[in-house]
C-alpha cells in the first residue's frame, strides 16, 4: 500500500460532508482508505501521525481541503486526487436552505430566528457561540474540543441573557418536535428530556415514542455540564424553562454521576420542582440520592418506563421477536472455550450503560471509554477478555469519519473480534435518524453474517446481539434496519439495555 | 409570573434556526418543515488565530 495526499487551496467543507465524500471513496476498488480534513494544524499532525508521508510538506492552512489517500498504487491514487470535483458536488436532491454569509445577515433575513446551531471547527466555535448570544439567540453548540474554562464562560454569558447554551458536544436535542443535530424522529408529547449525551437522549426519546408516549422538548446540556467546573448551569435551566413549559407535565434528566460539588445544587432543583421528575444516572447507582421529589432509575429503559407512568401512560411493548428461552438456544450452542463479550459501539452512552449492565452481572468489563479507571484499556486497537469499546470516541474519529456516519472502522472490528476464538458474543447498536448513515444495518449486515462464517468455519457458533435506536418514523425506517441485521444473523432487541442484559445472561454461566 | 426568556420563547414557538457549520443540519431542518438560514461560514482570517484574536480587540 502507498500514500499519496493532495490540497485543495482556499475549499472549505464542513466535516459531516467531508465524512461522506471519505466514505465514498473509500468504498472505491484500490483504495484502502480515504481521509479528508480541512488543513488545521492539528489534523495536518494526525494524519502524519497515521503515517501519511510528507503531508508537513504540502503546507496546507485551515481553509485548505487536504485529501489523503492509502491505496493500492500511485496510479490508482493520483487518477482519484486528479479528478476529485465530481466527489465534492453536494446532492442536487437535497432541500437547500436560505444561504448568507454572517449572523447578522441571517437575523435580517430571518428576524424571528430564535436559535443558533453552531458546528465549526472546535478552534473557532467560541467565537461562534458567543457572536450568536451577542444577538439573542439560544445555541446548540454542536463542535466539539472547546475548552472547560470556554464553556464556563459561555454558559454564564448566556445565563445572564436568559438564554440557554446546549453543549459543546452536544451531539442531540429536539425542540418543538424539531430534531437538532443527530435525533429521531419522535411524537410530541408531554415528556421534557434533560440529556448531558446525544445518544443517551436518542434512545430514551426513540423509547418514549416506541412505547407509546411522546416528547414535549429533548434539551443536551453537553457531557460536562454536571461536573463541579460548570456545576450543571445549563441543566439547571432547562429545568427552570421545562418546569415553566405548560406543554411539560413530566422531567425526565440522563446523565453520568454529578459532581460531588453539584450534587446538592441538583438535589434541591429537583426538590423544590413542582412538576414529577425522573432521574437516570448511568454508571454510578446513588449519584443523587434521598430525592424527595423524583423517582431514580439507573437505566434508560427504566428511565422511559417511568417517564410514561408519570405523564399517565401505559407503556405499550412491541412484540418481540426473541422468544424467551433465547438464552438457553443460544448457550447450548457456545464451546466452553466461548467466554467473552466484545461490544463494538457507535454510541458512547449505549457503550457505557452495557458496561453498567456487564458489571451488574458479575462481569468485568474492558473498554476505552471504562466505568472505572482502573478497566481502561491499555490499546484501544485490541480487545481483552469482555471489552465494549466506544468506537466513537477521539482515537477512532480523529480524522476518520464517525461510526454513526460512516460503519467502516467498526466492520473491521468486528470482524477481527469473530477472529478471536474465546469470543462468545458481539454486541452491537445501530443508531438511526437525522444525519446517521442512509442504511446503517445493511452497512453492519454484511459483517455480522462474515463474522459468524469466520466463526462456524472453526466449528463454532459467534452470537451477534444488536439493538437499533431509532423509531419508524425515521427515514432508514425501523422495520427494515432490524430485518436486515436479523437476516445477516443477529439477535435483535428493543433496546440497548435489554440486548446488553442479553449478552450477559448468555456468557454469566461461565463465570460463576 | 416572572419575566418571559429568550429559552421560554424558543418553547414556546417554532424553530427558527440560523445554521453555522454543518449543511447537514440545515437540510435536515428544512426536511422537518422548521425554518433556517444557512451561513456559509469559512475560517475567518484564513483561519491564523493571532489575527483572528486582533480582529476580535479592534471590532
Amino acid at each position: 500500500m502507498i500514500t499519496e495526499s493532495t490540497v485543495l487551496v482556499n475549499r472549505y467543507f464542513d466535516s459531516v460532508f467531508l465524512m461522506r465524500v471519505a466514505k465514498r471513496l473509500n468504498d472505491q476498488p484500490g483504495i484502502e482508505q480515504a481521509a479528508l480534513v480541512m488543513g488545521t494544524p492539528k489534523n495536518v499532525q494526525i494524519l502524519a501521525e497515521a503515517g501519511f508521508d510528507d503531508i508537513d510538506a504540502l503546507g496546507a492552512s485551515s481553509n485548505d481541503l487536504v485529501v489523503s489517500l492509502r491505496a493500492e498504487s500511485v496510479e490508482r491514487a493520483r487518477l482519484m486526487l486528479d479528478d476529485l470535483e465530481p466527489w465534492l458536488v453536494r446532492d442536487s436532491n437535497r432541500p437547500t436552505a436560505q444561504t448568507v454569509r454572517s449572523i447578522e445577515q441571517a437575523i435580517a433575513q430571518q428576524p424571528q430566528s430564535n436559535i443558533a446551531l453552531v458546528s465549526v471547527p472546535g478552534e473557532y466555535a467560541t467565537r461562534q457561540a458567543r457572536q450568536a448570544l451577542d444577538s439573542g439567540l439560544n445555541v446548540f453548540l454542536f463542535s466539539d474540543h472547546v475548552s472547560i474554562e470556554d464553556e464556563l464562560s459561555l454558559k454564564s454569558m448566556a445565563t445572564g441573557k436568559g438564554l440557554l447554551l446546549m453543549g459543546p458536544d452536544c451531539g442531540t436535542s429536539i425542540i418543538g418536535g424539531v430534531g437538532l443535530g443527530f435525533a429521531n424522529a419522535v411524537r410530541r408529547g408531554d415528556i421534557g428530556v434533560i440529556g448531558a449525551s446525544g445518544t443517551g437522549i436518542q434512545e430514551v426519546t426513540s423509547l418514549v415514542h416506541r412505547w407509546g408516549s411522546g416528547i414535549s422538548h429533548a434539551i443536551g446540556v453537553g457531557g460536562r455540564d454536571l461536573s463541579d467546573d460548570i456545576g450543571g448551569i445549563s441543566t439547571l435551566q432547562a429545568m427552570d424553562a421545562l418546569e415553566r413549559d405548560p406543554n411539560t407535565s413530566v422531567i425526565l434528566v440522563v446523565s453520568k454521576p454529578p459532581g460531588p460539588e453539584t450534587v446538592a445544587r441538583v438535589k434541591e432543583r429537583i426538590d423544590a420542582c413542582s412538576k414529577p421528575v425522573v432521574t437516570c444516572i448511568l454508571g454510578g447507582v446513588g449519584g443523587l440520592p434521598d430525592l424527595k421529589n423524583a423517582t431514580t432509575t439507573h437505566n434508560l429503559d427504566d428511565a422511559a418506563t417511568a417517564a410514561i407512568r408519570l405523564a399517565g401512560g401505559i407503556r405499550v411493548d412491541e412484540e418481540s421477536t426473541v422468544s424467551p428461552d433465547r438464552v438457553k438456544i443460544e448457550r447450548a450452542k457456545l464451546r466452553t472455550t466461548q467466554k467473552y463479550v466484545r461490544g463494538v459501539f457507535s454510541g458512547g452512552t449505549l457503550c457505557y450503560q452495557a458496561q453498567q449492565v456487564l458489571r451488574d452481572a458479575g462481569l468485568s468489563v474492558h473498554s476505552n471509554e471504562p466505568l472505572e479507571k482502573g478497566m481502561e484499556l491499555s490499546d484501544s486497537s485490541s480487545s481483552l477478555e469482555h471489552t465494549l469499546l466506544d468506537m466513537g470516541a477521539d482515537e477512532f474519529t480523529e480524522g476518520k469519519p464517525h461510526p454513526m456516519v460512516d460503519s467502516r472502522q467498526r466492520i473491521q472490528r468486528i470482524l477481527s473480534e469473530a477472529a478471536d476464538s474465546d469470543v462468545a458474543v458481539i454486541l452491537l447498536d445501530c443508531v438511526l435518524g437525522y444525519v446517521a448513515a442512509e442504511d446503517p444495518g445493511g452497512d453492519l449486515a454484511a459483517a455480522i453474517s462474515d463474522a459468524r462464517s469466520i466463526a462456524k468455519r472453526r466449528g463454532e457458533n459467534l452470537s451477534v446481539v444488536a439493538s437499533v435506536c431509532g423509531t419508524e418514523l425515521d427515514n432508514q425506517g425501523m422495520e427494515a434496519q432490524v430485518r436486515v441485521l436479523e437476516e445477516a444473523g443477529a439477535i435483535v432487541f428493543a433496546s440497548a439495555f435489554q440486548a446488553a442484559r442479553f449478552a450477559a445472561q448468555l456468557v454469566i454461566g461461565e463465570e460463576q | 409570573m416572572d419575566q418571559e426568556t429568550g429559552i421560554d420563547r424558543l418553547l414556546a414557538t417554532s424553530v427558527a434556526a440560523v445554521n453555522i457549520g454543518v449543511e447537514d443540519f440545515a437540510e435536515n431542518l428544512e426536511a422537518q418543515s422548521a425554518q433556517v438560514v444557512h451561513v456559509n461560514w469559512t475560517p475567518p482570517a484564513g483561519g491564523d488565530p493571532e489575527i483572528i484574536a486582533i480582529l476580535d480587540k479592534i471590532l
